[in-house]
């Protein structure tokens, strides 16, 4: 071994090996079981170092005559200090851990059981939404002198179709009941206006920002949604009774205004199937005017067939086709 | 606070110093540290009655926090850990088998550190209540990183040398 040993231990503790040298202190402590417990014992000090220190900083904002006394000239009062405080700390930490345990099992049963929501909003079957928009409604029609193909007709009452993590249909009507639809097979996205020619992109993103919310870090590809709220958000869940049709719920609401997305989430699911029911997306931010509000409803859940979430089967087939450049 | 949850709280309190340190050492980051041994205290009251008494209660509770750190180090989408099979199994054992005079020789901690030189002590505040490297230390200090390295295993050994005499004169 080219370094001592207790050089690698140290070393490890604070972070210092390359390595080839971690690879050394791996070896050293593989050879024999009196080597681990060497590493232990000075793991013990290490760790009980960190928690002292910063106890210590706690307490002299916190306990400023313990700070006073003298450390070298009179050890008696300030062991018997500690001693209590060590004691009582003990019992309250014995408290604090079971009421933390509590509070910590709940939010860890809603992390776990929203893991499994995107776990089963990936495999599940093809599903379709639709979305209401819970803000005041938007005046549907075409601005005049505007390319048809760039106006969106709101998205309140549009019907979402998604399967797994990449693919979906996006259907939205104006007043008129014509259709505009927007869309991604995984591979390339499209838009198709009710008139002239079909936009196809080879980023399979590039349309998702047509829709309200999109821009905003809330996309309608529902695993990512609510992936991110894995990430950045607080979450509490309510369990609901599978058995007599009661749904569960979850709610998350954003840790920090410096994120991106919704500020509050709610999900509706059946805690059998892993199903999400119903979404609620409150606060996402809006380029004009007060924030925006959805919910998203499931209308059902069947096989879409294999050419869905293809541009090709919501045309005529001698519409022409556009590739889309412009970001 | 039932028969039960008093019994957890119990043993949890006297195998926490021995977990935590095992945990710090897998993955290094004191806030990562923090936030596993909370998930590790959380598996362990949800677990208790997977516990088999006859078992070391550290040795069960170390093996729980092992699953913690892996679970842990996949949502961070870190690395996998530090040390091999063979070298964990070992490191496992060593932490289960840590004994109640090594976690009650930690109570002269305060006494020793009391009794550094003010230079080893600022060293220790900036390690670990500022949670600093050595690269980072160095220059606040006017060493390089490699004596500052150099000077904290100084400074841990002499706290052991100072912990170790002050538990003899104590008769333990």
């Amino acid at each position: 071994m080219t370094t001592d040993p207790d050089s690698l231990i140290h070393g490890y503790l604070d972070d210092v090996l390359d390595a080839g040298q971690i690879d050394q202190l791996n070896d050293w402590i593989a050879q024999d079981p009196e080597h681990a417990r060497r590493f232990a014992s000075h793991a013990l000090v290490n760790d009980r170092l960190h928690d002292r220190f910063r106890h210590a900083a706690v307490l002299r904002l916190t306990v400023p005559e313990a700070a006073a006394v003298s450390f070298r000239t009179g050890p008696r009062p300030w062991r018997r200090l500690a001693s209590l405080l060590a004691t009582a700390a003990v019992a309250v930490m014995a408290v604090l851990l079971v009421l933390q345990v509590a509070s910590s099992r709940r939010t860890l049963a809603a992390q776990a059981e929203l893991t499994r929501l995107i776990e089963v909003s990936r495999r599940a079957t093809d599903r379709s939404y639709r979305i209401i928009s819970l803000n005041k409604p938007q005046p549907p029609g075409r601005p005049p002198g505007r390319d048809p193909a760039r106006v969106r007709p709101p998205i309140d009452g549009a019907i979402l179709h998604v399967r797994g993590g990449t693919h979906y249909v996006l259907v939205r009507r104006f007043q008129n009941g014509e259709a505009f639809l927007t869309g991604s097979d995984g591979r390339e996205s499209w838009a198709i206006p009710p008139a002239g020619p079909v936009l196809v992109s080879p980023d399979p993103t590039h349309f998702r920002g047509a829709a309200p919310g999109e821009k905003q870090n809330v996309p309608f590809q529902i695993p990512e949604a609510l992936s991110r709220l894995r990430d950045a958000y607080d979450v509490e869940i309510e369990y609901g009774d599978s058995g007599r049709g009661v749904f569960s719920r979850l709610v998350a609401r954003r840790r920090s205004s410096t994120e991106r997305g919704p500020l509050r989430v709610e999900l509706w699911f059946d805690s059998g199937s892993d199903v999400i029911d119903r979404m609620r997306f409150e606060g996402l931010p809006a380029a004009q005017g007060a924030p925006l509000s959805l919910e998203l409803q499931l209308i059902e859940q069947r096989d879409l067939g294999p050419d869905f979430f293809d541009h090709r089967s919501h045309h005529a087939p001698d519409r022409e086709l556009k590739e889309e450049t412009t970001p | 606070m039932n028969e039960k949850t008093h019994e957890v709280a119990r043993l949890w309190t006297l195998a926490q110093p021995a977990v935590s340190a095992f945990v710090a050492s897998m993955v290094r980051d004191i806030h990562a540290r923090d936030d596993i041994l909370q998930n590790v205290a959380v598996a362990v009251l949800d677990s208790f009655g997977s516990y088999d008494p006859s078992r070391p209660f550290i040795a069960w509770a170390i093996g729980v926090a092992r699953n913690q750190v892996r679970l842990y180090l996949r949502r961070q989408s870190r690395e996998r850990l530090a040390f091999d099979q063979p070298a964990l199994d070992h490191l496992e054992r060593a932490f289960a088998e840590i004994s109640s005079r090594d976690v009650r020789m930690l109570d002269y901690l305060d006494d020793c550190v009391a009794s550094l030189e003010q230079r080893g002590e600022r060293l220790c505040e900036l390690r670990y209540t500022n949670d600093l490297k050595p690269a980072a230390i160095a220059p606040l200090v006017g060493m390089s990183p490699n004596g500052v390295a150099k000077a904290l295993q100084r400074i841990r050994d002499l706290l052991r040398v100072c912990m170790e005499n002050k538990a003899a004169l104590d008769g333990f």
